[in-house]
């Protein structure tokens, strides 16, 4: 018997389609995509300006080793402020260009030099965001006309992650407390708050310094309890 | 995990294969996963960390989820995931909730907004019981066929279409319900 026999389609009354057409058009927002690509060492979908694409596609390499294999960090947006005090960032300049050329130490990195094996990143255009309805916070009107500007935006945020998380995972805590500094500055109210607050735990962590680590990721668990990201805070907070 | 920074070696590095994998698992089913976390009861904001939770536990497991069966471990561990978190996140609700029926008096023009008919809908969806909202938001929502919803929450076919009609019957009560509340001659 098929289901339709099972389950006689009904018709729904002009309220019930309202709703159900509403919750059917809900989506991810593009920032929470990014996210979780971050976290799972994917390459990003953004539109990336050409000239930030390959430090991009030679970073992301590295993040997929370390977050796959369970590194993927977060943490929440108020952990920025506890973890800002002991580390005080450096003024740096906020411009546009400063995307394409972040003031950041590269750190020598034991990275795979070929990536022919590599899959191309895959490209959405602006347009394609601009399409998306978002569960984000933004009224949708400000959403779509926002939407083009915000593909660089982002773009340039993950490259300060990515860079952050690329020191981390050779072993370079200042330069990724650099990276985290720019993207402080640069993006106060960034998509990546949460994953920068978590990198600069395991920073000051990489530094040398255990105990003020420890004690921010046990912070970090008290007000975060639900944190998908737990297990990384835990791992420093149980030492 | 500090102790894969700095040295971490090569070897440790997910195979192009699983990467390759990963990311057909993100692009399948990501979205579904969201939708689905956020219509069992999550904001938005924690439907975000939902989803990325479910995401990672799959990374870490990738090896132990059988080929073809990535959706069915996706969607148990989403069940596991929003049930846990739905805990914390009941203060929000219910303050979404309360909001919501301060203007109990509901004018077509709001339920036309997006919004708000999420709003209402997930306070529909939230007084269900969990079997059947989850049988609803696949059938009727994610528009899965009664065998494909029958085999994701492995049961038998014909208990996931019952729960279907009482699913159905629930909403549309509720809905009824909501009508009955609009100002005569302002129903949509």
């Amino acid at each position: 018997m098929s289901d339709l026999k099972l389950v006689a389609p009904d018709q729904p009354t002009p309220l019930e389609k309202l709703l159900m057409n509403a919750v059917s058009n809900e989506h991810p927002s593009a920032d929470q995509r990014a996210r979780v690509r971050l976290a799972l060492g994917l390459a990003p979908i953004v539109a990336v300006p050409a000239a930030i694409q390959p430090a991009l596609k030679s970073s992301w390499r590295v993040f997929a080793k370390v977050a796959v294999g369970g590194a993927a960090v977060a943490g929440a947006v108020a952990a920025v402020l506890f973890v800002r005090a002991p580390h005080v960032p450096t003024p740096l300049p906020v411009t546009p260009t400063h995307v394409a050329t972040p003031p950041v130490v590269a750190a020598p990195e034991p990275v795979p030099a070929p990536l022919a094996a590599d899959p191309a990143p895959p490209v959405i255009q602006a347009d394609d965001l601009a399409a998306e309805p978002s569960a984000d916070k933004a009224p949708a009107a400000a959403r779509g006309a926002s939407a083009k500007a915000e593909d660089p935006d982002l773009a340039g945020q993950i490259l300060l992650i990515e860079q952050a998380r690329k020191a981390i995972s050779s072993g370079n805590a200042v330069s990724a407390s650099q990276a985290l500094d720019s993207y402080a500055v640069q993006y106060p109210r960034g998509s990546f708050g949460q994953e920068a607050s978590v990198l600069r735990i395991e920073a000051i962590d990489l530094r040398g310094d255990h105990a003020q680590a420890t004690q921010l990721a046990r912070a970090f668990l008290t007000r975060y309890p639900k944190s998908p990201h737990v297990s990384v805070m835990q791992r420093i907070a149980d030492r | 995990m500090l102790e894969l920074v700095a040295s971490e070696p090569i070897e440790t590095a997910p195979s192009e294969a699983s990467r390759a994998r990963l990311e057909r698992m993100f692009n399948e089913h990501h979205d579904f996963i969201w939708r689905l976390v956020r219509r069992l009861g999550l904001s938005a904001g924690s439907a975000d960390d939902a989803a990325q939770h479910v995401f990672l536990v799959a990374a870490e497991r990738l090896a132990d989820i059988k080929v073809g069966s990535e959706r069915a471990f996706l969607f148990g561990t989403a069940l596991r995931v929003a049930r846990s978190q739905s805990r914390s996140d009941r203060r929000w609700v219910l303050e979404e909730d309360m909001d919501f029926r301060r203007s109990h008096v509901q004018r077509p023009e709001d339920l036309a907004d997006q919004r708000r008919a999420i709003a209402l809908m997930d306070r529909i969806l939230t007084g269900m019981a969990l079997d059947l909202r989850t049988v609803f938001i696949l059938s009727e929502l994610e528009g899965m066929t009664m065998p494909e919803v029958a085999s994701l929450v492995e049961i038998p076919v014909g208990t996931a279409a019952s729960r279907l009609r009482r699913a159905r019957e629930a909403f549309r009560t509720a809905v009824a319900a909501t009508e009955s509340n609009l100002q005569p001659g302002m129903k949509p």
